[in-house]
């Protein structure tokens, strides 16, 4: 191992053993056992620090805090607790009631479209459809005035439309009932609210109920029938096609007996 | 139980503001903080501020303690911020009334530490001229040192510099002490 230079033994003394590694206190070692010059630096390296422990203990060993000093120590402890106890719940509170702005905000943002206003003072819509004809106009829903049929019976039905804008062409809306071989029996064809409110009238997102009524033969045999609804320009003959790519629309499937 | 379960203990109970907890923890370092503090600041009133300042300091930090060192190392760091802050306003103070005394005639004395005027032994005098002779930085490295019995590794992580840097800086004021000393030996 290579020896100590004197300058890098007193180094070494300076820190005192316990703060060498092992490697360096062997190094020392050996060098103060060939160096008589470095081994008296060490007696003085020693004297300094035993000097310097004892003369520092003699000065403040004696010292003591002021007898108040515990109990003021203890009540700016114990206030101190105290306030960060309230600013963490005020920080609980106010980043509580910032997350509720926050979902308050986003719901208000996402939220679903509210329905439009309802004309005639019109009730909810019984049965609900949602299917758009064309690119525009969409049945919301019906309502019907009775369930059980009968052969003579007037059907009051109740149509609810909607148009996302107002639409460039008047519509004729038709209503059909048909028996299981599609044959035609009954037909409500008119422009809407008996041509009072045609659809090129309509108020974007203003909801139409248009209210018809058909009368069933009288000779109507008990069976099932389809009532079909939907739209057509009466310039051309011409059916608004559904969302589903259907000329017409099935309301429901009625019972008669 | 060991020490260390014992501390943990009593910093939990610190958090929850345990009455118990808080007095257990200012009778265990009071008197260390204290010792620490006037050895900074030399003046007892002070010292006696700075152990409070730096109790509740503690207290305010106990959740940034990383347990990277011991408690009483992670005090002693605080303290000795605390210290230096109190210095720092000292001597802006000194500064701010040296015109006045200058204006009224007084001469100042600030180079007399308490520690010159209270011993009457000509070495401890001697030794404490010494001590006082050295700058601040490695002043308080003979003190963490000698006075505190404090390890390098404990001392560079309160004074907040490198091991290496610690050592040279001890060494340094172990061999202008030793010079001093001589000297002083030499007058006599």
């Amino acid at each position: 191992m290579k020896s100590l230079e004197h300058e890098q033994a007193r180094y070494y003394l300076h820190m005192g053993y316990e703060d060498l590694t092992e490697a360096e206190q062997e190094s020392l070692e050996r060098h103060l056992s060939q160096c008589g010059t470095c081994r008296s630096y060490a007696g003085e390296a020693d004297k300094v620090r035993s000097t310097l422990s004892s003369v520092m203990h003699a000065q403040w060993d004696r010292h003591r805090p002021a007898p108040a000093t515990d109990d003021k120590i203890q009540t700016r402890i114990r206030r101190k607790i105290v306030q960060k106890k309230v600013m963490n719940l005020t920080g609980s509170l106010a980043s509580g009631a910032a997350l509720l702005g926050f979902i308050v905000v986003i719901a208000w943002f996402f939220r679903p479209p509210l329905p439009g206003p309802v004309n005639t003072g019109s009730a909810s819509v019984p049965t609900r459809v949602n299917l758009t004809f064309g690119k525009t106009i969409t049945l919301l829903g019906f309502g019907l005035t009775q369930d059980h049929l009968t052969a003579g019976d007037t059907l009051g039905i109740a149509l609810f439309w909607q148009a996302r804008v107002t639409p460039q062409t008047s519509y004729a809306v038709f209503i059909h009932l048909q028996d299981e071989n599609d044959r035609l029996l009954v037909q409500s064809d008119a422009l809407p609210l008996n041509g009072t409110r045609p659809t090129t009238g309509w108020k974007p997102d203003e909801v139409i109920e248009d209210r018809r009524e058909i009368q069933l033969p009288s000779n109507l045999p008990p069976g099932r029938y389809r009532l079909i609804v939907g739209l057509y320009d009466p310039s051309t003959g011409s059916r608004l096609n559904t969302s589903e790519g259907k000329d017409a629309l099935t309301l429901t499937t009625l019972e008669v007996k | 139980m060991n020490a260390y379960t014992d501390i943990t203990q009593v910093l939990k109970g610190c958090r929850e503001g345990d009455s118990a907890a808080i007095e257990a923890l200012v009778h265990a370092y009071r008197h260390h903080l204290y010792r620490f503090a006037l050895s900074i600041l030399h003046d007892p009133v002070e010292a006696d501020e700075a152990t409070q300042d730096s109790l509740v300091t503690a207290i305010d930090k106990l959740d940034t303690y990383r347990r990277e060192a011991s408690f009483k190392t992670w005090l002693f760091a605080i303290t000795l911020n605390t210290c230096r802050g109190r210095l720092r306003k000292r001597k802006v103070r000194e500064k701010l009334l040296q015109p006045l005394a200058a204006l009224f005639g007084r001469v100042s004395h600030e180079s007399a530490h308490p520690e010159e005027i209270a011993f009457r032994n000509e070495t401890q005098v001697a030794v404490w001229r010494a001590i006082n002779a050295l700058d601040e930085k490695h002043r308080e490295i003979l003190i963490l040192r000698y006075y505190h019995d404090l390890g390098l590794n404990d001392i560079a992580r309160i004074v907040g510099l490198s091991d290496r840097t610690v050592r040279t800086r001890l060494h340094t004021a172990h061999e202008r002490l030793r010079v001093l000393l001589r000297e002083e030996a030499g007058l006599r």
